[in-house]
């Protein structure tokens, strides 16, 4: 069976496009903590590293570890390395993150192609166990609810991530649509707070570790996808965190109710003709209606909501 | 009377719990050379005699001898004898006659108890029979602690006379202990020296095991956190975690939930397994105030709940997974292939001690070969001659090289 990476060119999903980029903006901000190209990037890059590339050039960030599971084809991982402060460990996440040194602040982005199971909530388990106050740690899981005409997606999910991580009030109806994705976040969420409460368990009370939520998008470029995360920080560090200003980016989420909405990042139906049309409306006057002949208002908002963000047509990953 | 919660064996080390205390406060700096404690358990007697500076009388009168250790009592630093209920309840336990003897700097007494006849006083007091303070000071004077019970219960007088049970009382006192006989501390049990054996991990310039220290708490509360993780012989009665505290060994060769095995559905750390039979790791709790320990009050077992341990267990978890993956990779090896490089690089390491092991901050090894994704393997007998005379016709020195080239020849010729 193919690698995923075989499969899908990961630079032609445009929703994933919109999100690296957004992800890029609020990284931006954490150089109230130190300068963000000081940070390090571990992340999972396959072949197309196209957040590596991304987060070297409008970051600056140097150093820069890609974790590839498929061990047996390492030289074409090297060669298509964009830039060489990136460093391949090869093996499962799982198995790399202990081996790490953690004594620097990091922006982790465990970016599965596969479903919420316990080898994603290990990983949470280890980089929050592990991280240095002002890192960054995001998750992002396949949210795609199970095929209903099978057995419960509510025991498949048991199944998955182990019984006692699932919350007792969930039931089968919970997991329909986009459930999966907010029931997905919920688990990770839960596992993050634990695993600080354990750590805090021996820091006096102004160096106990706190999780602020920055990050919960969902979208769909082909899967429903949920990507959650956020910074790490030390209590006394509180005012350097409001310091930094994440509000100020509308799609930065913080709200840790379950029930809160996500970022929906949807990418509107529009011909190229017409995004350069609504490009020159944009950013929009206030009380002015965009308008593009015949195309559905619905989508001239949507693409309001991500224009800055939007691949355009001249853009290619080089 | 408390005495039904521990058993004999506890009992004992309880008392040598004490000891050690003493040598403790004898020799601030940890050197216990010259200092000793003897015991012998037989059918009529027990007793445990040492020489690590004696009980004061004001401890013996207004401590020693009352259930419980008030909390005005001046903390000792570094101890393990910390709960005071130990010693009278193991002497309880252990029979009806005992006489304490012990001899400080200034003091001397004795304190004779005939259970039975005390029980059926009313107040729970007890008597010096001899007492003398403020003697002058001599050197010659032999400074420390004589306890002698007997008229031994029936079931502890028929245990003492097996040899299993002595087997299993040096075992666990080598263990407990192993770190104040390591600092000199000479320990006999019916006159035969007990030996320590040291804890120790493999290690080479291949293999090192993994270490991290840490610390919580301030001041007089801090605690200092040393942990290990690596890997040692296959023996599955030993592997697991130990846990210490002041050097005294509280679990060994843990295999359960409380160092980590199963974590996360077996996602983060699976259950033990004799795969992990080579595993090693120890972790080594050391304070000032003991009561800032995780141990339970019997000195059994950790205190799983303890919001210290809870973290400690966290850098556990992280420390122990990559020996992990790698037993499981030397597993593999054994099944898969005939080079056996991490088999090999094991065999090159040597057993070093804890105080003396080259350390990593994570656990270091070879990297496995590995398995080329769609290889089988072939494998077949020929006669040693027929393959000797094929070695040379083919300039290679190993019989895999044979297997390989001849298999190439074929193929050459007759698939391609």
């Amino acid at each position: 069976m193919p690698e995923s990476y075989e499969e899908i060119n990961y630079a032609i999903r445009p929703a994933k496009n919109i999100e690296r980029k957004m992800l890029c903006d609020v990284l931006r901000k954490l150089s109230a903590f130190g300068m963000v190209e000081s940070y390090r990037y571990i992340g999972f890059g396959s072949t197309y590293f196209s957040d590596f590339s991304l987060f070297h050039r409008a970051l600056g960030i140097k150093k820069m570890i890609s974790i590839e599971k498929d061990k047996t084809h390492s030289k074409r991982f090297e060669f298509n390395r964009p830039y060489n402060s990136i460093s391949m460990q090869f093996g499962h996440s799982n198995e790399i993150l202990p081996t790490l040194r953690w004594n620097s602040k990091t922006i982790v982005w465990l970016d599965y192609d596969g479903k919420l199971d316990k080898t994603v909530l290990t990983d949470v388990k280890f980089v929050c166990s592990n991280a240095t106050a002002g890192s960054v740690v995001i998750v992002t899981v396949n949210a795609h609810p199970g095929d209903f005409r099978r057995e419960s997606r509510l025991i498949r999910l048991k199944l998955r991530v182990g019984e006692e991580k699932v919350p007792a009030d969930i039931e089968e109806d919970d997991l329909a649509r986009w459930g999966t994705a907010a029931i997905s976040r919920r688990i990770i969420t839960n596992e993050i707070s634990e695993t600080l409460d354990q750590r805090n368990g021996m820091l006096e009370e102004h160096d106990q570790i706190l999780y602020r939520q920055l990050f919960y998008f969902q979208y769909a470029d082909g899967a429903k996808m949920l990507t959650v995360g956020g910074l790490l920080y030390e209590r006394n560090q509180k005012p350097i965190v409001e310091g930094c200003g994440f509000e100020s980016l509308p799609f930065v989420h913080t709200d840790l109710r379950p029930e809160a909405k996500p970022c929906q990042i949807e990418v509107p139906n529009l011909t190229y003709r017409e995004i350069r049309h609504l490009n020159s409306q944009l950013p929009r006057e206030r009380r002015k209606r965009l308008h593009v002949p015949k195309a559905p208002y619905s989508d001239l908002k949507k693409y309001e909501r991500v224009y800055r963000y939007f691949p355009t047509f001249a853009e290619a990953e080089l | 009377m408390l005495t039904k919660d521990i058993g004999l064996t506890r009992s004992i080390i309880d008392l040598l719990d004490n000891c050690v205390d003493g040598a403790r406060q004898l020799r601030k700096k940890g050197n216990y050379d010259g200092l000793w404690v003897r015991l012998e358990a037989s059918k009529e007697t027990f007793k445990i005699s040492d020489n690590c500076g004696g009980i004061s009388v004001g401890i013996t009168r207004d401590y020693a001898f009352r259930f419980g250790r008030p909390s005005e009592m001046e903390p000792t630093t570094h101890s393990i004898g910390q709960f005071g209920v130990g010693m009278k309840r193991a002497l309880f336990k252990l029979g009806k006659m005992f006489r304490i003897e012990s001899t400080t700097e200034t003091s001397h007494f004795v304190v004779e108890v005939d259970v039975d006849k005390w029980k059926q006083e009313k107040e729970w007091e007890f008597e010096f029979n001899e007492l003398q303070e403020k003697l002058p000071r001599k050197p010659s004077r032999q400074l420390g602690t004589m306890i002698t019970v007997e008229s031994l219960h029936p079931g502890i007088s028929e245990r003492f006379e097996h040899d299993s049970f002595q087997t299993g009382l040096l075992r666990e006192i080598q263990e407990a202990h192993a770190h104040a006989m390591q600092q000199g501390l000479a320990l006999t049990l019916d006159g035969i020296p007990i030996k320590y054996r040291p804890f120790h991990l493999l290690q080479s310039d291949q293999l090192k095991p993994g270490y991290k220290e840490s610390s919580f708490g301030k001041g007089r509360s801090r605690v200092k956190v040393k942990l290990f993780a690596g890997i040692a012989a296959p023996n599955p009665a030993e592997a697991g975690w130990y846990i210490f505290c002041n050097g005294r060994l509280i679990i060994g060769a843990d295999q359960t939930e409380i160092g980590g095995w199963g974590e996360g559905g077996e996602g983060t750390i699976p259950k033990y397994h004799n795969t992990f039979a080579r595993f090693r790791g120890y972790v080594f709790f050391d304070a000032d105030d003991a009561s800032q320990l995780p141990w339970n009050t019997t000195k059994t077992g950790v205190d799983a709940d303890s919001r210290y341990f809870r973290a400690v267990r966290l850098e556990m978890l992280t420390l122990m997974r990559p020996v992990i993956d790698f037993l499981r990779k030397l597993a593999e090896e054994k099944k898969a292939q005939d080079r056996n490089p991490l088999e090999t690089a094991i065999n090159a390491a040597k057993e070093r001690e804890l105080s003396k092991v080259k350390t990593h901050y994570v656990f270091k090894a070879p990297k496995a070969i590995p398995r080329v994704k769609g290889t089988g393997r072939i494998s077949y007998y020929k006669l040693l001659d027929d393959i000797a005379k094929a070695k040379k016709a083919l300039h290679v020195t190993t019989q895999r090289e044979v297997g390989e080239k001849t298999f190439d020849y074929f193929f050459k010729r007759e698939c391609e």
